[in-house]
């Protein structure tokens, strides 16, 4: 089982990917990769306990993802025009602004994003994304199969990626 | 796998390159069971204390009945109205002819829903009515929060719907943060007009059956 501080260097950048499709967002995926290193941090025992470290921290994600939601927290106020400190022309600005097939995904419940994501991102079979998601494989499918139909219903198959 | 999937695989793995670093490790120390117990006995400690503080607390508030008696300090009401510096807190009293105290306690069912009933700590009573009350021995305060004519303040509070007051005051805005009604225990009662930051606007002192001859308390619904 690698240290923390091993998968950390090994797995970082899978995670930080993992977090950014979960949320569409360039700094909410920072915060929460955050929250998610702290987590794996507090519990670094059973972190090293786990059969599957890669598949435990997917699930702290995944967790602090889906919780998020239900924290209700205050929106942040975005800072006013000209202030950010990325560039306008940086990629994590332009993204999905002329992707549809993203902007939609993102549009997408959180349970749903996260099933198709795991899905289609992580490439986990149904057993696996349950694992994660703390559900039945039979509750993936169905997540899944009404995500894409949500998608389906907006025509997302005409759209060219 | 549809057209539709792989449209799906393939933008989210072109997006997934968008992602930020993965940030570093937070430094934190492990937390040991001894000290999660420690933290927890404090917890507990903390509860209890405030636990008496509450139940110690109900006991200062007026009783209900007759007002309790009391030698009131004579002193000079520091606070004036704010739109007539020259009118004292007595003068307008004395044109008032208003009762908000009959000895009894205004319980929170008596009040108009749009009240904001609240129990003032002690110290804060002391502030406010102390410079013209002398300490106060009790507490307790019906407030409303928002901006506030005088008569808005009269009829919340005490229900007075046609105070008798100089017609020109009536127009003034008080731009309180919160009026309220407090008592220091010996049936000397104020409303007090308060900013955010607790600063007395204004109060208005010695309202009480027996400056003002009116005993009944009416409460606007």
């Amino acid at each position: 089982v690698p240290s923390l501080e091993e998968f950390h260097a090994v797995n970082g950048v899978a995670l930080a990917r993992l977090a950014y499709l979960l949320t569409g967002d360039y700094h909410g995926a920072e915060d929460l990769m955050q929250d998610c290193w702290l987590t794996l941090t507090r519990h670094e025992a059973r972190f090293a306990a786990s059969n599957s470290p890669l598949a435990y921290a997917r699930r702290v994600l995944v967790n602090a993802f889906l919780a998020d939601k239900r924290r209700h927290r205050v929106p942040e106020a975005p800072m006013p025009e000209g202030q950010d400190l990325i560039g306008d022309d940086s990629p994590e600005i332009q993204v999905a602004e002329h992707d549809e097939l993203w902007s939609r995904v993102l549009e997408l419940p959180r349970r749903e994003r996260a099933t198709l994501v795991l899905t289609y991102y992580e490439d986990l079979d149904d057993r696996d994304a349950a694992t994660v998601l703390q559900c039945r494989p039979a509750t993936v499918r169905a997540t899944r199969s009404r995500a894409l139909a949500r998608l389906r219903a907006q025509n997302i198959a005409e759209v060219t990626p | 796998m549809t057209i539709q999937e792989q449209q799906l695989r393939a933008t989210l793995q072109r997006h997934a390159h968008d992602a930020p670093p993965p940030g570093p490790l937070p430094v934190a120390a492990p937390v040991s069971t001894r000290r999660r117990g420690v933290s927890a006995l404090v917890g507990v400690l903390v509860a209890a204390v405030v636990a008496l503080a509450v139940f110690a607390g109900a006991s200062w508030f007026p009783h209900q009945g007759s007002p309790p008696t009391g030698t009131r300090p004579t002193t000079t009401p520091s606070d004036t109205w704010l739109g007539d510096p020259a009118t004292s807190n007595a003068d307008l009293l004395g044109t008032w002819r208003m009762a908000t105290y009959d000895g009894r306690q205004l319980s929170p069912r008596d009040l108009p829903p749009e009240l904001q009933f609240e129990q003032i700590s002690h110290d804060w009573a002391w502030r406010t009515l102390g410079s013209c009350a002398g300490p106060p021995l009790g507490k307790y305060s019906v407030g409303a929060q928002g901006q506030f004519h005088v008569t808005d303040v009269l009829s919340l509070l005490v229900g007075c719907t046609k105070p008798r007051f100089p017609e020109e005051l009536a127009s003034v805005p008080l731009l309180a943060d919160h009026a309220g009604l407090a008592t220091d225990g010996l049936a000397n009662n104020g409303i007090l007009l308060l900013s955010a930051n607790g600063k007395v606007l204004a109060t208005y002192d010695r309202i009480s059956p027996e400056t003002t001859g009116l005993p009944d308390v009416r409460v606007a619904r």
